[in-house]
């Protein structure tokens, strides 16, 4: 940290800037107070209730009973290890298909550049519901087309969504084709930054396209590809949207995750305080493993 | 996958309530409006009878708000933890299926009809139906409107092709049996189930024990040798390989419109769905009771059926006492709400008027609210418990696991009653 920005002097000044008056406060009282009302009341008051259970519809204190609870259920475990094998599977797949994506967009094509990349953008804006509905008929057994394209080549039907298996298989498609895009897009911004003059060296030794790639390309993207996953890492713990429409969770529960979980306990089944309980969970588990991301990756930057 | 972390979106709903402030009501002088939250068919039903009853009671006006099913939950739950009148019906549709579970959490919220003098009318009604509406201290808590007597719809054509005289189907058996000859000479299967979501003719077999998920005082009923009984059939109806696996009801519908599926078992509403959807198939349907487990056995259960409830936030309560009452003890209105949206009525002298008995033409002239009626008057009583939801979740993870993953039924039933018995604080049926 020898950057001059930091140095004493302007520090000082800022000071004296900062004492000339109240608009700085004025200027950030409406998203704080925004925030206070809408996050951190709830924030704190779900961790209240993640200590109560309802009894005959009031909120009695009952300690560390939902915890307890949670530790014991075999659902939420289920839940947990089904969240566990999609952020495996998904998030490695999605990352290395967005960097080759990323890559062959940034350098290998010329032409419908633009296109493509609005291409691949367009499944992370599209609304939710028509994208699991379309995936509903895609999948269909008996009458979807991917069914209908696979028997007339010979292959067997396959149960997409009344398979244990398979409906796993289908939502990690389904995440795999909104999210990649959204990855390609972060990746790519990434490899525009990375220094021209690091691969006019490395060709002037004479290093081969792939030899490139992994001795520039992937060290520069580092700070990238650990935002990515770590991002990752947190939506596919808050996976819901799509096994909620497309699967419901089942069949026999393969495609639970903890979200869904923490859903139909607290709507469908009005147990707030256990449903707070989860949520509480989650937190945990995110922060944990985020935490490890940034330790295996190293955090220099 | 970047979201508000679920936890704040949790406490978000609750939190709003809290934070909202009470608009100005006229509390002072009851202003004579109500509003009526339903969906669907019901929400049609009851718009149409507001002209009737405006004329009948000029004081008071009616509106209706149409909205979808899942709606109506979210907005009466978020609703009633802030207990906050402006944001409330005064009258509110909600299912058999739900009534426990919103009494049990939100006990006070919800007027107790009885005491504004439902229980004359507390006979009227089908057995079936309004059991499962009255409180411990033998309350009625809501107006009971639609049933959905259960029967199997199913393919005339498709069956005489597969030469299956349907009148000989009496047991579960014989249905199997049916189902193997269909598979064999037509190639079509006999009817659907659905993996993801919901597998009712399990719970009508269940209803046909006299039992529930649940037995009456409660208890969970996974371990009973009815709830054995019931998953061993449809153990065998799966085996015999007469079943559709199925995602969710719109597949099997898809399935029923392109001929691979020649019945389903359902409740009286499927009518409506089967013409609104297939209506290429005019002429082809028919109707029968359901099997029963033994020959003479019980053929009837309920799936689906709606209330109207009164929150006791209304300023208008008498007022919509009036308008519920219009709703589901007029004999007109029942009548009226069966022959135009397919809504069952569970009113006893509806059911019995001679316009229900009429041939229907889609069906090919027949008399098939004759069939519901019949059952309808049988329907076990059954005890939805505030844990309905989520025991139907369990039981149909036993079901996947017996229908997937070839798990033995004592094993799917026992992980079930363990599950159940944990998550809900109940005790184990001994029936």
């Amino acid at each position: 940290m020898s950057n001059p920005a930091f140095s004493k002097g302007t520090k000082h000044i800022k000071r004296k800037k900062a004492s000339s008056g109240l608009a700085p406060y004025v200027f950030i009282a409406p998203a704080a107070i925004l925030f206070i009302i809408f996050t951190g009341y709830p924030v704190i008051y779900s961790f209240v209730l993640s200590f109560t259970v309802n009894e005959n519809g009031v909120n009695t204190f009952a300690g560390l009973s939902n915890y307890i609870r949670l530790f014991q259920d075999s659902l939420f475990y289920e839940a947990l290890f089904n969240t566990f094998i999609i952020l495996l599977v998904q998030v490695p797949v999605m990352i290395c298909m967005a960097v080759i994506l990323a890559n062959v967009l940034h350098s290998g094509i010329r032409r419908f550049k633009g296109p493509l990349r609005v291409a691949f953008f367009t499944p992370t804006v599209t609304s939710l519901v028509a994208t699991a509905v379309i995936f509903l008929l895609i999948l269909n057994q008996d009458f979807g087309i991917i069914n209908y394209v696979l028997t007339s080549i010979g292959i067997e039907r396959i149960p997409w969504l009344n398979d244990p298996f398979w409906a796993k298989v289908s939502v990690i498609l389904a995440i795999l084709w909104r999210w990649t895009g959204y990855n390609m897009v972060i990746i790519l911004a990434g490899l525009q930054v990375i220094p021209k003059d690091l691969y006019e060296a490395a060709e002037i030794d004479g290093a081969s396209t792939v030899k490139k790639f992994f001795s520039i390309t992937v060290p520069q993207l580092k700070p990238v590809l650990l935002f990515a996953f770590v991002m990752s890492t947190i939506g596919t713990f808050q996976l819901f949207d799509e096994v909620f429409i497309l699967t419901g969770g089942g069949p026999i529960n393969a495609t639970m995750t903890v979200t869904m979980y923490l859903y139909e306990n607290g709507f469908e089944y009005f147990d707030f305080g256990y449903a707070s309980a989860i949520a509480y969970v989650i937190v945990i588990i995110i922060a944990f493993l985020s935490f490890i991301q940034f330790k295996v990756a190293g955090d220099r930057e | 996958m970047q979201r508000i972390v679920m936890p704040l979106g949790i406490a978000l709903l609750i939190a709003l309530g809290g934070c909202s402030q009470e608009t100005d009501q006229a509390v002072d002088e009851p202003s004579e409006e109500i509003t009526v939250w339903a969906w669907n068919l019901e929400a049609e039903y009851l718009k149409d009878i507001v002209p009737a009853f405006e004329e009948k009671y000029p004081d008071i006006k009616v509106n209706v708000l149409k909205l979808s099913a899942d709606q109506v939950y979210q907005r009466l739950t978020t609703g009633l933890a802030a207990g906050i009148e402006s944001q409330l019906p005064d009258l509110v549709q909600v299912e058999n299926q739900r009534i426990d579970l919103y009494m049990d959490r939100f006990r006070e919220s919800f007027v107790d009809l009885s005491e504004m003098g439902f229980d004359e009318h507390r006979d009227k009604f089908v057995e079936g139906k309004i059991a499962p509406l009255m409180n411990e201290d033998g309350g009625v808590m809501a107006f009971p409107r639609d049933i959905g007597p259960m029967a199997v719809f199913y393919r005339a054509d498709l069956f005489e092709e597969a030469g299956i005289n349907p009148a000989d189907i009496k047991t579960w058996d014989d249905y199997v049996e049916a189902g193997v000859a269909m598979r064999e000479q037509t190639g079509t299967l006999m009817t659907g189930i659905q993996l993801n979501h919901d597998t009712s003719f399990y719970r009508a077999m269940l209803q046909q024990h006299e039992l529930f998920y649940f037995d009456l005082e409660g208890n969970v009923a996974a371990n009973t040798e009815a709830a054995r009984r019931s998953m061993e059939m449809l153990k065998k109806m799966d085996d015999a390989g007469i079943l559709l696996h199925a995602a969710t009801a719109e597949e099997i519908n898809a399935a029923i419109k392109n001929d691979a599926v020649a019945s389903v078992i359902s409740g009286s509403w499927q009518k409506g769905i089967i013409e609104d959807q297939m209506p290429e198939q005019e002429g082809l349907w028919r109707v029968m009771k359901m099997p029963a487990f033994e020959e003479d056995g019980l053929t009837a259960a309920n799936d689906g059926g709606s209330n109207l409830a009164i929150t006791s936030v209304s300023s208008n309560k008498e007022a919509a006492y009036l308008f519920g009452e219009f709703a589901s003890v007029d004999v007109e209105n029942q009548l009226y709400g069966a022959m135009e949206y397919g809504a069952y009525p569970a009113l006893i002298d509806a059911i019995e008027q001679p316009e229900l008995d009429e041939g229907i033409p889609f069906y090919g002239g027949q008399k098939i609210f004759s069939i519901f009626a019949e059952e309808a008057v049988d329907l076990p009583v059954i005890n939805f418990t505030s844990d309905f939801l989520r025991a139907r979740e369990t039981y149909n993870d036993a079901i996947g696991r017996v229908v997937l993953q070839d798990v033995p039924v004592e094993e799917a039933l026992e992980t079930a009653a363990n599950r159940l018995e944990a998550s809900t604080g109940r005790g184990a049926s001994n029936e």
